[in-house]
């Protein structure tokens, strides 16, 4: 019963989409969709939200109560949760105020700072994929000279057929195996859906 | 000179004096600059007195402005937030004056708004600048008195839960009205003509700072007279014995009431000025010829007038348009002169037909009234010697018409020769055009188009451009005529009008040029009510006060609350509804939201009726025969009224309904019946008086009402279901077979081979493992074929006592992986080691979360990583770090773009749908199995289709490309 009652509601949620999927009629799209599912979305969603915070709190409470490794740290979590969500209760997150202040100040530039090493890792990752150790790895290697060369001014000067060249690698080789991967995978969607309807696959039910 | 201590101070005394000048100058010369200059309100010409127009010179650029606040009250010391005008800072405001128009409702009362009065941001005690009004509507009863109010409700609000107030309980006639409490509603607000009202603006700079406001300004909306017509063009048709006016309505035309249009004697426009300016004078010179309603600009702006003598008394004459708006004021538009044109100038009349269009909810419907139209849009040259073009062309048809195939025949302009003739079979609105050695490119092109399709496209239906150089964009682009037929229609117009059933005016849908054949139509669902408020209503102590809107101003009552009776504020509207039409007696018939106002509405007007029909039979004796015909035709409408209220079935089941709710839903489903039913017609026009309408749409001469339909199933995905389904009984199949006992054969995948080993050795090192979601959500499939493995992984943990970090970026998602990870330690027999503060969420902002995972890999220095789902940019900042902290790293997901990160950087990687393979893979279970072998099946149905199309259509044959869906 446990697990017989969910997957009914699985079942029968998942054949209702089916449904929507396939029908535009107003029940499903306008009175099912956007006045019953929506609103019902978005009040439920906070809920599980708290869940979220109750974990983190735990979490880190559990950590300074042991003194785990660097449970200073943990401090700063509850610092900062306190502030923003007392800036966020009393000065409300409209622009010009403390919350959107540290949102604009603190967390984007943090984000922003996160980001911007992706190109250090890329030229990392790119000096490892090209490393032409295999014949492979050296069509690759050719391939990435060619398209990378395209796109800078030095390798129009070198030959006016580079980008032709780049874009019919884009086009072709990489286009197919990139649609190939998508096909895969949307097959993969469709299986794994119809697993799920069936009630083969109930991993996302815990445990099983 | 010797710098002593004296000398010091006096020199940093001095230093001290200008800093401070200086800043006290600056921030006076910030003050100074930081006010919105020149700021004026001035009433908005040629309205109906409910608009006022704020202008003001825009900042310097230099101050990084990004909003300029308005703020409007009805007294100079309280100006309440009215709208914000965004800017950008980067480019400023390019005008000299930046214009705002209050002349539309603008909320006054609102669910988002704040229930007390907010000061305004750094507004000090004494401030005058305010947040919105409060959503307090005894606030918004003192303002009733000042502004027009609208109510808009949803539907549901006010049918079910407005509550019904008297206005005097005991009187013998009850004044009823529907209630509404604040947050049920948003009041909207319209100016009253003769009221002044305050405007204040605030610029709003980069840094979220509210500059000082401007001075209060005040002014007054006043009715004005309407701005004249642009243009009146008037044709006289000799062999039709007809006169054909057409004009055009001025921009501001929403209090257009009326038209009259006078014919003249022939002046010099100096002498028609004069003569205009007083209208009396206009009415003794000029001659009627017709008059009608202008409904704020959507009726007809056209009229056929019988001629009442020959053309040739009409050679000196000319016309003048008066327009009228609802206050009574006048204006005159240029005078005209008209054409002599005979009947065959008028363009061919339009045969329209209305179709419901298909695959929606059913809330629109289609018009057309021609063949497909198609038109070359623009042509790119590939290459340098302009030889060889891409032509895009734009195909233009109704739903329902299908167009299989379009010759291009493409001719020399100055010769006529042919150069080429293209058909195109797969129709994806572009094609190459190869030409000739040596034509000169310059010279330019026409292209006569030509197709076959279905409903039929007769074969002398033609469509010419001529395709001309353009020297600024260097490229062939067509000209702006468009022949059909050998006829340039480019300036003939076909203009849609439609009719309710409750109307009899036609209304104005849309103006469409030729390049158009059809449009379409929105028909919306009814959502809201939007009613205007007559009062307000409130208790206070043991009383209940009301605000009634009146004719002479807003009257405050009072009387003793009723028992039972809401103390909650209320705007009071009115409860009469429109219930449905009756088309026999064509008569509309209203009711009440209230059971017993609705009952009592119904038997008043039976009462009425039956009482006038009584009178007005007394009346016919005595009555001579021209009085008695117009007597029969009063008491024959009286007796419509009384048979649409006592045959209607409609109206007698709804009387009969169970309770109130049940009757109100069959009032709310008559009325969209025929509210939501129309009829069209086409006028086809050239603007300037020749226009030609369209046969009216009859059946057994009465009119033809048409309703979208709401479509079950969506026509477009009848392959999507059948291959969906197909795919269904191959998975079944194989399901079955593998329940037999049938062994499948499964491709070994590395990644899943070495789950076992990187478990094992994290549990050699000692170290903690992390499993990595990714960024997906629940409704992802990757998160879902994650968790099956992440089932496996915690349990292999449980059995060697490893420990399972498992960071989640979605709060919905952790407490089903703790589940997991619990469920993994119960089934091993070990639920001691489980410790659910290793399922955790961290954040769900994506840089944060590769922050937190980060850190996490460094500090428990990770011997193994897991990134199974869906993966963005974060992946390879999180497989790199892993790399650098020694673990070992198996990695799976289904986004393409982050593959290559995965694989360069990761021991093993799931590609794709290996992915969702791996729970079948790693348990081994049947079931799972059959489903993988019945994807690779189904894969290579898809690929035998894929190659069969491609064929196909290099041999010209595209019904199956067509046949399935573009997305």
């Amino acid at each position: 019963m446990k697990k017989t009652i969910p997957l009914l509601i699985v079942i029968v949620g998942g054949l209702i989409w089916v449904v929507w999927a396939f029908s535009p009629h107003y029940v499903l799209q306008e009175v099912f969709y956007n006045q019953f599912y929506l609103p019902w979305a978005y009040a439920s969603a906070p809920f599980a939200m708290l869940l979220g915070v109750l974990s983190l709190t735990l979490m880190h409470s559990n950590k300074i109560k042991r003194r785990a490794p660097k449970w200073q740290y943990s401090y700063f979590f509850f610092a900062s949760f306190v502030i923003t969500c007392l800036a966020g209760f009393i000065g409300g997150i409209q622009k010009g105020g403390l919350f959107m202040w540290m949102f604009e100040n603190v967390q984007m530039p943090m984000s922003a700072t996160m980001f911007s090493l992706l190109a250090f890792y890329m030229a990392s990752a790119a000096y490892k994929a090209f490393r032409a150790r295999s014949p492979e790895a050296t069509v690759l290697l050719v391939a990435a000279i060619v398209v990378m060369l395209a796109q800078v001014p030095l390798g129009v000067k070198l030959s006016k057929h580079l980008p032709t060249i780049s874009q019919w690698i884009l086009d072709v080789p990489n286009l197919a195996s990139k649609r190939g991967i998508m096909l895969g995978v949307g097959l993969g969607s469709v299986a794994t859906s119809l697993k799920i309807l069936l009630g083969i696959e109930r991993s996302y039910l815990g445990g099983d | 000179m010797r710098l002593d201590r004296r000398r010091l101070i006096l020199i940093l005394l001095a230093l001290f004096i200008l800093s401070v000048t200086m800043v006290i100058a600056q921030k006076q010369e910030v003050k100074d600059d930081n006010i919105v200059a020149d700021f004026q309100v001035t009433d908005v010409p040629a309205d109906d007195g409910t608009g006022l127009m704020l202008s003001w010179k825009p900042l310097d650029r230099s101050k990084r402005i990004i909003e300029y606040r308005v703020y409007r009250g009805i007294k100079p010391d309280q100006l309440f937030f009215l709208e914000s005008i965004e800017v950008n800072p980067k480019s400023g405001v390019a005008s000299d004056r930046m214009f705002y128009y209050d002349n539309s409702p603008s909320e006054i009362s609102d669910v988002a708004f704040s229930s007390r009065i907010k000061r305004e941001k750094g507004q000090p005690d004494n401030g005058i600048l305010y947040r919105q009004p409060p959503r307090d509507l005894k606030f918004t009863a003192t303002l009733l008195e000042k502004f027009q109010m609208i109510s808009l409700a949803k539907r549901s609000h006010f049918y079910h839960s407005s509550q019904e107030v008297l206005e005097d309980p005991e009187a013998e006639e009850l004044s009823s009205y529907a209630g509404l409490k604040a947050n049920q509603q948003t009041v909207m607000a319209v100016l009253k003509p003769g009221e002044t009202y305050y405007y204040s603006v605030v610029a709003v700079d980069e840094r979220q700072r509210l500059l000082p406001h401007a001075e209060v300004q005040s002014a007054v909306p006043m009715p004005n007279a309407p701005d004249p017509s642009p243009a009146l063009y008037s044709v006289v048709m000799d062999d039709a014995k007809e006169l054909r006016f057409e004009w055009e309505y001025p921009i501001n035309k929403s209090n257009l009431d009326k038209y009259r249009i006078w014919q003249l004697s022939e002046m010099p426009a100096e002498s028609w000025a004069e003569l205009k300016a007083n209208p009396e004078a206009v009415y003794t010179r000029a001659k009627l010829v017709a008059e009608g309603q202008v409904g704020s600009g959507s009726l007809p702006n056209y009229r056929k007038v019988e001629m009442k003598e020959d053309a040739s008394g009409y050679q000196n004459a000319v016309f003048a348009l008066q327009l009228i708006d609802y206050d009574g004021k006048t204006a005159f538009s240029p005078l005209s002169k008209p054409r002599f044109l005979s009947k065959d100038a008028l363009p061919a009349q339009t045969k329209f037909w209305v179709e419901d269009k298909p695959n929606d909810k059913g809330d629109r419907l289609t018009v057309g009234w021609d063949n497909p139209i198609l038109f070359v849009v623009k042509t790119t040259s590939m290459n340098k010697d302009n030889s060889r073009l891409r032509v895009n062309y734009q195909l233009n048809k109704t739903e329902n018409q299908k167009v299989t195939e379009i010759w291009f025949t493409f001719t020399d302009p100055e010769t006529g020769e042919q150069i080429a003739k293209l058909k195109e079979f797969y129709l994806d609105d572009s094609m190459m055009l190869n030409l000739p050695k040596g034509y000169d490119f310059k010279k330019g092109l026409k292209v006569q188009i030509t197709m076959t399709g279905e409903p039929e496209i007769p074969n002398d239906y033609v469509i010419e451009q001529d395709l001309v150089y353009d020297p600024g964009m260097m490229a062939l682009l067509p000209s702006k005529a468009l022949y059909r037929n050998e006829r340039d229609v480019s300036k003939i117009y076909n203009v849609v009008y439609r009719k309710y059933m409750q109307s009899p005016a036609w209304r104005l849908v849309m103006r469409n040029t030729s390049f158009d054949n059809s449009l379409d139509v929105t028909v919306p669902y009814g959502s809201q009510v939007q009613k205007w408020v007559q009062g307000i209503s409130y208790a206070e102590g043991d009383s209940l006060i009301m605000h009634i809107v009146g004719q002479s101003g807003v009257e405050r009552k009072a009387r003793k609350l009723l028992p039972d009776e809401r103390k909650a504020p209320v705007t009071l509207m009115s409860h009469k509804v429109d219930f449905t039409w009756d088309a026999k007696n064509e008569e509309l018939v209203s009711t009440s939201i209230f059971e017993q106002r609705a009952l009592e509405m119904h038997e008043k007007t039976i009462v009425e009726a039956k009482a006038k029909i009584a009178e007005l039979t007394g009346m016919k004796a005595g009555a001579d025969q021209a009085e008695i015909l117009e007597i029969d035709a009063q008491i024959a409408r009286q007796q419509a009224i009384l048979d649409a209220h006592t045959q209607n079935e409609v109206v007698q089941h709804a009387l009969s309904a169970k309770s109130n709710r049940h009757r109100v839903n069959l009032v709310l489903t008559a009325y969209d019946d025929f509210t939501r039913s129309q009829t069209f017609k086409v006028v086809r026009t050239d603007s300037k008086g020749l226009f030609i309408e369209s046969a009216l749409d009859l059946k057994d001469d009465q009119l033809v009402y048409h309703k979208p339909i709401s479509n079950w199933f969506d026509n477009n995905k009848y392959v999507t279901l059948f291959t969906t389904l197909l795919f269904f009984l191959v998975v079944v199949s194989f399901v079955t077979l593998s329940k037999r006992g049938k062994t499948f054969y499964i491709r070994p995948i590395a990644g899943l081979q070495e789950i076992d080993n990187a478990i094992g050795r994290a549990t050699e090192m000692g170290r903690p493992m992390l499993y990595c979601m990714g960024h997906g959500s629940i409704s992802d499939v990757a998160t879902i074929a994650s968790m099956g493995i992440l089932s496996l992984v915690a349990k292999r943990a449980a059995e060697y006592d490893t420990k399972l970090i498992v960071p989640c970026y979605d709060y919905i998602i952790m407490p089903i992986a703790q589940e997991i990870v619990r469920e993994a330690h119960y089934a091993v027999g070990r639920p001691d080691t489980y410790d659910r503060n290793n399922v955790f969420y961290l954040t769900n902002v994506q840089f944060a979360y590769v922050a937190g995972v980060n850190g996490i890999m460094v500090r428990e220095r990770m011997a193994t990583n897991f990134f199974l789902g869906y993966f963005s940019a974060e992946a390879l900042l999180m497989t790199e770090t892993g790399n650098s902290v020694g673990a070992v790293q198996i990695a799976g997901t289904d986004a393409v773009t982050q593959i290559p990160f995965f694989i360069t950087t990761c021991d093993y990687t799931l590609i794709g749908e290996e992915l969702y393979a791996a729970s079948a893979y790693l348990n081994h279970e049947p079931m799972l199995l059959g489903t993988l072998k019945a994807q690779d099946y189904f894969k290579l149905f898809i690929l035998t289709v894929v190659i069969i199309g491609a064929v196909l259509s290099s041999f010209e044959i595209t019904g199956l490309t067509t046949l399935l869906p573009e997305k």
